[in-house]
């Protein structure tokens, strides 16, 4: 059941951070598309997807991460509080910042066009928080690998 | 400090090459609705050719490295199961990916560029590409697997 559950962490962990990762290489890409932004209506619509799944990810991988710590019988060592926090910071902020800038940008570009400021605005400010989100996982990985106590 | 260094990476090349090698499918399947142009195919080629070339083969490269260091510097056996077929097995997605499914996704740009998205070729190649990249999802799990219940 351990080792299960451990499995399905694992592999959400891939999903949730591989999709995410590759969300500002996809952008970056269709950002030098065509000048009517339809490479851009098609990374943001796909991303939306992704974004999504990574989402629900990043969710299980919360439960399955707090189950995992309750089977083992493992007490609550810094390590496990703090990438706990780190996971549900994330979650909030992808939830709240950066996934609603993603249907507001289609919006934008669909009405104004790709260099409407409030477009490029919006495409800067997701480009950062996806940074800061990076980053968390990052920090989060050493946490699990390292488990300092 | 070095071991876990090496883990760490090792644990963030595989993170980066499957979740990248897991958004193809999805990428590829959303541009198929595209534009009759192919402009969304082509844009979605390219840019998993891209995924593939400049992050995911690369993580790989660097997975069987630190793999193969960290076996090294921890004395682990070689003759545990999980470490030798979780080997073999990486080696078989390095073949089947650098040798047939890069090439597909080559010959696809090229031929969606000359031809349009409706060749029959492409078609073909699609669905080659897509057969392909179920297979190395399937051993790639298997390895995420070995990693995890390390058989004896």
């Amino acid at each position: 059941m351990y080792l299960a559950l451990k499995f399905l962490h694992v592999f959400l962990a891939i999903v949730a951070v591989g999709f995410t990762s590759s969300f500002g290489l996809i952008l970056a890409r269709a950002a030098k598309g065509g000048a009517d932004g339809r490479e851009l209506k098609f990374a943001l619509e796909t991303i939306r997807v992704m974004g999504r799944i990574g989402h629900v990810c990043f969710l299980f991988l919360l439960i399955t991460g707090i189950a995992l710590v309750h089977i083992a019988g493992y007490p609550w060592y810094l390590w496990l509080k703090l990438s706990g926090a780190l996971v549900v910071v994330a979650l909030l902020v992808a939830q709240f910042l950066l996934l609603p800038t993603v249907p507001r940008r289609l919006a934008i570009l669909e009405t104004k066009g790709p260099t409407d400021p409030e477009f490029i605005a919006l495409s800067k400010r997701s480009a950062a928080l996806g940074a800061v989100l990076g980053l968390m996982a990052l920090v989060v990985l050493w946490l699990m690998v390292s488990k300092p106590a | 400090m070095l071991f876990l260094a090496l883990k760490f990476v090792h644990i963030l090349c595989a993170i980066l090459a499957v979740g990248f090698n897991s958004a193809y499918g999805l990428i590829l399947g959303r541009a198929r609705r595209g534009g009759l142009d192919g402009r969304e195919m082509a844009f979605a080629l390219k840019t998993v050719k891209l995924m593939d070339d400049r992050v995911a083969n690369p993580c790989y490269v660097l997975l069987g490295v630190t793999g193969v260091s960290m076996v090294l510097l921890e004395g682990y056996s070689w003759s545990y199961k999980w470490i030798h077929a979780s080997l073999a097995l990486l080696v078989i997605v390095a073949v089947l990916g650098l040798a047939f499914y890069t090439p597909t996704l080559r010959r696809q740009i090229e031929i969606l560029e000359t031809r349009g998205v409706a060749d029959p070729e492409f078609a073909r190649l699609s669905t080659r590409g897509a057969l392909l990249g179920s297979i190395l999802g399937v051993i790639v799990i298997a390895i995420v697997a070995l990693m995890v219940y390390k058989p004896s």
